[in-house]
């Protein structure tokens, strides 16, 4: 008998977030235990002690805000062969990253008196701190999505990111345009595709979690956010959900 | 050809019975203005007046994603689709039918493209008469009827719909209800005449497309390209919408769990920018005004040049569902000033 082949070894690590994309990889429910046939999770911050082995793959979410974080990434980088950037905030700050100058207002309106000492910088994707091989954005990432990038990259494949927008997958699943027929200020046509329309899909207009795609077409846009009657104000505050970092 | 008459009443017997002998697809409403394709499902859903449906016809023989074939470690190659039964199209207006047929050319073209043909060879088609709307341009594109392609044609008369049997399927189709249909009589006949010049009438945009094809060639250097290239968001609905827009991107992917690797075909668009990249990384139209003014010459001119006709059916969903409310009329004439 030849010993069984070594699994590749997998880590997820939590950063500043809601831990929702970590979520998602747990509602994998029955597929997260044919996954876990293929590799053995060595690290899950969120729900399991350290086991001390290096992975050969890490997914890192959130955002880095926090002191430690960024030296950790560091330490992390130089153990694995691919470190992946899941959800958003990871990708690129994300919702947490939002109105940086508003930023000392908020903490002393959140934490009132423990807010003074509470350190905090502002909110960084991961690959301002480390290079990532990939990025899977997303708020929360897609599950069918994740697992097709780990099929790659399990074969030592870097897969390809879609950049088209979500304009064309939304048309594919013949759903009536938001924008169009309703007036509804929807983020489709600058946005990533990749999510299979989910919000379009059961009426609400799309909030741009997946980030621009390549040459989104965002002025175009602006001005459309205005023939159907929407404020200044407002479109700045479409826009800045996701797509605004200071 | 032969003409035969429905009492209007009795189209619901009609489908029903159509419907117990095939796979019927019929419109129905979806939003307040949309209309969409959807199995038959009793005729109190199917629409009878409506202009057009979000996704044309081509989603039958081309759908957005498709399973080429598949394979897995342990088998041979396996061809995707699955065995579909033979299908009736109804409720598809001349220009929809003038879309199939410009796709039926395109996957004949140097070959046969069996993925295509698998489909559309099963499907039949029932043809429904409309009257036009302000985005309509059938009628300056020469679409605005057909003689060919569909197995029945329906022309909505007062109480009647006026007949017309083309082919084999469609007399058979008859023949599932033959007490339906009857010889029509002199004033039905005098009454489909009057309805033709009343619809003629009623057409309210022309697009000249006299020399199209030279202008925009000559024009193709204009500022017009430029200037809508600011306001289009190269989203891709027109692209989508379109009942002739074919392309294709082909690509492998790897199920994870089960290990079995599937070829898929998807609709891809010529507005999106890495459509024209190739291996090297040159883009042949990585700017935004080459690649608005392609589409343009695609549908004018490039596919006219080997088949003789334009791809535009003047269907009018592009310039309905832009969501930027680009018109191709205005384009046109933009160009022609």
């Amino acid at each position: 008998m030849t010993k069984a082949k070594e699994k590749p070894r997998l880590g997820l690590y939590s950063l500043t977030s809601c831990s929702g994309d970590i979520l998602e990889i747990t509602n994998l429910e029955e597929d997260l235990l044919k996954l876990l046939d293929l590799v053995e999770v060595v690290d899950l911050n969120v729900a399991m002690p350290a086991t001390g082995m290096s992975p050969d793959i890490a997914l890192v979410e959130g955002a880095v805000t926090q002191a430690g974080e960024a030296g950790f990434l560091r330490g992390l980088r130089k153990k694995v062969k691919y470190l992946v950037a899941i959800g958003t905030c990871a990708c690129t700050g994300g919702v947490v990253a939002r109105g940086p100058k508003k930023r000392k207002g908020w903490l002393r309106d959140v934490y009132p008196e423990t807010g003074e000492g509470f350190i905090s910088g502002f909110p960084r994707p991961v690959s301002d701190v480390v290079p990532v091989d990939f990025s899977i954005p997303g708020c929360p990432i897609e599950k069918g999505y994740l697992m097709h990038c780990l099929g790659y990259l399990l074969r030592g494949v870097v897969p390809e990111v879609p950049n088209y927008p979500l304009c064309m997958e939304c048309k594919m699943k013949g759903n009536e345009c938001l924008l169009r027929y309703r007036g509804l200020p929807c983020l489709g046509p600058v946005t990533r595709a990749g999510c299979g329309a989910r919000q379009p899909s059961v009426g609400r207009p799309c909030d741009g979690c997946f980030g621009a795609y390549e040459d989104a077409n965002r002025e175009a846009l602006t001005e459309i956010f205005r023939q159907i009657g929407l404020g200044e104000d407002e479109i700045k505050k479409r826009f800045d959900l996701f797509w605004e970092r200071g | 050809m032969i003409y035969r008459t429905m009492i209007k009443k009795t189209l619901p017997r009609f489908l029903d019975t159509v419907n117990k002998n095939y796979r019927l697809i019929v419109p129905e409403q979806k939003g307040k203005e949309t209309y969409t394709f959807k199995p038959y499902s009793g005729f109190s859903n199917v629409a009878t007046e409506f202009l057009r449906t979000i996704i044309p016809p081509k989603q039958f023989f081309l759908p957005p994603k498709e399973d080429l074939f598949h394979v897995s470690g342990t088998s041979d190659i396996e061809v995707g689709a699955e065995e579909e039964p033979f299908s009736i199209i109804f409720g598809l207006h001349s220009c929809d039918l003038h879309g199939i047929d410009i796709l039926d050319k395109a996957f004949s073209y140097g070959g046969k493209d069996t993925f295509y043909w698998r489909r559309r060879e099963k499907t039949g088609f029932i043809g429904l008469s409309c009257l036009p709307d302000k985005y309509c341009l059938c009628k300056s594109m020469h679409t605005d009827f057909i003689v060919d392609i569909y197995d029945l044609f329906l022309y909505t008369l007062d109480e009647v719909y006026m007949v017309s049997v083309r082919t084999a399927l469609g007399d058979d189709m008859l023949r599932l209800c033959p007490e339906l249909f009857r010889e029509p009589t002199g004033k039905e006949i005098a009454e489909y005449k009057d309805r033709i010049e009343e619809r003629e009438s009623m057409f309210t945009r022309i697009m000249d497309i006299t020399n199209l094809a030279d202008l925009l060639t000559l024009e193709y250097k204009s500022d017009v390209w430029e200037q809508y290239s600011h306001r289009c968001l190269f989203c891709g609905s027109c692209v989508m919408v379109c009942p002739t827009c074919q392309c294709f991107d082909v690509y492998d992917s790897t199920d994870l769990l089960t290990d079995i690797t599937v070829r898929w075909r998807r609709w891809d668009a010529c507005m999106r920018k890495d459509y024209a990249l190739v291996t090297g990384g040159h883009n042949f139209r990585g700017a935004r005004p080459e690649r608005f003014r392609f589409r343009y010459l695609h549908k004018e001119i490039g596919f006219a040049e080997m088949h003789g006709k334009a791809t535009c059916t003047g269907c009018g969903r592009c310039s309905e569902t832009c969501p930027a409310g680009i018109d191709m009329v205005e384009v046109v004439r933009s160009i022609r000033e």
